[in-house]
């Protein structure tokens, strides 16, 4: 037992930044990306004799943590619950000229706008780098099912971003 | 730089400064937190190998027996290779292991109710399904039905696109598809339906398939677009299966696939792949899914395994189908209330009451151990009475020392089923004894006027019998349980999971189901 939680506390820690960052962007919520997180992890640890391929640990605690993000996003949905974060979220570039910030914020707030579902196909693919199939098993679904959602993700996206008024590429060229 | 493309670097930039990181000390504390925290068991089945191969067999013979006594068809000769001119092969058995890649009971549920449905799509309507450490599907091969079509439907992940490639160079059967292609649609819940189109008039034959209006509405803007291109290619796991040409858009009615689909898969199974949807993403993410046949129809002859019931050769068989209508049994008996004597007023047997065990096959003298092993059942003969005991009981339940108990062989209990089907019987399952060095289920049955029959599962219902298995058709049959009650059973808290229950099986224990209002939804 002892023996199993230092080994399951080894892998947890190999994952558990990128885990965090990927559920804060989910979310867009810090106190609800911890409230997943500890949901996700507890359930890792308790389910963990059922993992039969300890080479997959990763690839399985994401999927319970998508999971789990999805269970909070709904929760915070159902009880209209918003808990502000003090923390910080975007700690920024200091030396960001005023534009790019500006761009930023546009992006951010066009990234804000999009779906769970598109958050966490986007934030899969392009923060924690996993391939298509890889982001399909995450979400539990058919690779059909998330490259359909990611190009459509990309499109809410770029329609969001238009729609704060600014081309995409005066942004990316600021 | 295409505007795709500084999209995407602007948000892998933008995603990477926003992500959160998180904050000192969360996890140590989520760990010392987790730390304090029993895992989950896995429970293991030991000593059962055989038995459940018996049951199934049993399973498929009681099909049988229906079949022909309501006129349905009934299974017949395995096709080709799998022939044999003897009367016992032509009902003999085929038993089928799926690997799994996954222990997570969700998505073993979730995939074992697809190949289910690939499986009725192509013909074969009879089979019990059970899933343990592997899904296990057994059945009678009917003659219709091509074994690798079979085994095509149970190792595909499905996953089907038809998709945009709106841009030389254009597809050919048996490209891979370029990864940025994306599909047109999601094709997971827009196929509404998929069928065998049989040659006639010089039209080959091909499958039909009917798309729901947000794939229709796609396929109608796409196809104006691109008349005179080959540029709707229909792909099935990452390999184009065909690449027609848009002579004209295409604005509604049913898409007819034709071309190509000889090769690399048959139409009969490619409609049952359609019709079913794909198998779970987590599945599917190990592509070395291997389908094994543990029981070849030769070497497998169903009367040989009825006869055996209870003394099947241990290292024959898998024991997942057997193992799993006790475990999952046991499982249901939660909903025993020794408080009150009573069980709910509704129950239905759902994909979620269904229970999944790890089994092994390493031996065969310790089956009633093994069942109290699963069950939470301290080892040793149990000196405690059991909390039921003083629950008040029908007449005629319970116990084959009341009532008007019928005991007999398999043979004759499904024939008296078929002959009660539908008015009145209730059945009783022993377990516990142990005939000539291998375990033994004795089944009785009773008789209630006014109630309609339940039978013991050999899927993973624990009770309650899926008559898709009987009819030749699928259909699901759900009853109000009326009663449920139990000798030597008792129902304990569960001491690893708050909130759960096991149950205790005492040496010798019985179980009785009594439903009504069964139904074919």
């Amino acid at each position: 037992m002892r023996g199993d939680h230092d080994a399951f506390a080894q892998l947890a820690d190999a994952a558990f930044p990128r885990l965090y960052g990927t559920a804060g962007l989910i979310l867009g919520d810090e106190p609800a990306a911890q409230e997943a997180i500890q949901a996700a992890l507890i359930r890792a640890w308790q389910d963990l004799p059922r993992l039969r391929d300890p080479e997959r640990f990763e690839a399985w605690l994401y999927r319970i943590a998508i999971n789990a993000c999805h269970d909070e996003g709904r929760r915070r949905q159902r009880v209209r619950q918003r808990e502000i974060g003090l923390g910080a979220m975007d700690p920024g570039a200091p030396n960001d000229p005023l534009t790019w910030v500006a761009d930023r914020d546009e992006l951010d707030r066009a990234f804000v706008r999009l779906t769970l579902d598109q958050r966490t196909i986007l934030a899969l693919v392009f923060y924690r780098d996993m391939t298509l199939p890889q982001a399909a098993a995450a979400i539990g679904a058919p690779l059909g099912t998330a490259k359909s959602r990611l190009h459509r993700a990309l499109e809410a996206l770029r329609a969001a971003v238009a729609a704060e008024g600014r081309p995409l590429e005066q942004e990316v060229d600021a | 730089m295409t505007d795709h493309d500084d999209l995407e670097r602007a948000l892998r930039a933008h995603l990477d400064r926003r992500a959160p990181s998180p904050p000192v000390g969360l996890l140590d504390g989520l760990l010392r937190q987790t730390a304090a925290l029993p895992q989950r068991r896995v429970l293991t089945f030991a000593g059962l190998a055989g038995w459940g191969a018996g049951l199934a067999a049993a399973a498929i013979l009681l099909v049988a027996a229906l079949a022909l006594r309501s006129g349905l068809p009934g299974p017949s000769t395995p096709p080709g290779a799998h022939t044999s001119p003897s009367a016992s092969a032509a009902e003999s058995l085929t038993t089928i292991t799926v690997p799994s890649p996954v222990h997570e009971k969700a998505i073993m549920l979730q995939a074992q109710d697809v190949m289910s449905a690939r499986l009725r799509a192509l013909g074969i309507g009879n089979f019990t399904a059970a899933a343990g450490d592997d899904l296990t599907f057994s059945f009678i091969l009917p003659p219709s039905v091509d074994q690798a079509d079979v085994d095509t439907v149970l190792n595909a992940p499905g996953d089907i696109e038809w998709l945009a490639w709106s841009e030389a160079p254009w597809p050919v059967e048996g490209d891979a598809v370029r990864e940025d292609v994306f599909p047109l649609f999601d094709a997971s819940d827009q196929i509404l339906s998929a069928t065998v189109r049989p040659a006639s008039g010089g039209s080959p034959e091909g499958v039909v398939v009917s798309l729901g209006p947000v794939a229709w509405e796609a396929i109608a803007a796409y196809t104006s677009a691109h008349v005179g291109e080959p540029a709707l290619p229909l792909a099935m796991d990452g390999t184009v299966l065909t690449s027609p040409t848009i002579h004209a858009p295409i604005t509604g009615g049913d898409i007819i696939i034709t071309a190509g689909i000889d090769g690399p898969i048959s139409t009969q199974a490619l409609a049952a792949i359609l019709s079913s949807g794909p198998l779970p993403a987590a599945w599917t993410a190990t592509s070395e899914i291997g389908v094994h046949v543990s029981c070849q129809p030769e070497s497998c002859p169903t009367g040989r395994v009825l006869i055996e019931i209870g003394s099947t050769a241990w290292e024959a068989q898998d024991a997942n189908g057997t193992a799993l209508t006790l475990a999952d049994s046991a499982v249901q008996l939660r909903i025993l209330d020794p408080d009150s004597c009573t069980v709910f007023a509704e129950f239905t047997a759902q994909p979620q009451d269904r229970y999944v065990v790890e089994l092994s096959s390493t031996g065969p003298s310790q089956v009633v151990d093994a069942v109290k092993e699963v069950v939470g059942f301290p080892m040793g003969p149990s000196t405690a009475p059991s909390p039921l005991s003083d629950c008040p009981r029908r007449p005629s339940e319970g116990s084959p020392s009341t009532g008007t108990p019928f005991s007999g062989t398999l043979e004759q209990l499904l024939g008296e089923a078929d002959r009660h089907l539908g008015s009145a019987v209730s059945v009783t399952g022993e377990i516990g004894s142990v005939a000539e060095g291998g375990p033994m289920l004795t089944l009785r049955y009773q008789a209630h006027p006014g109630e309609i029959l339940v039978l013991l599962d050999t899927r993973l219902n624990g009770g309650v019998y899926s008559l898709d298995f009987v009819v030749g058709e699928p259909a699901r049959v759900d009853g109000t349980l009326l009663e449920l009650t139990a000798e030597n059973i008792d129902s304990v808290g569960n001491p690893y999971l708050d909130g759960e229950t096991v149950v205790r099986f005492y040496e010798g224990a019985r179980y009785l189901l009594i439903a009504s209002n069964v139904s074919q939804p």
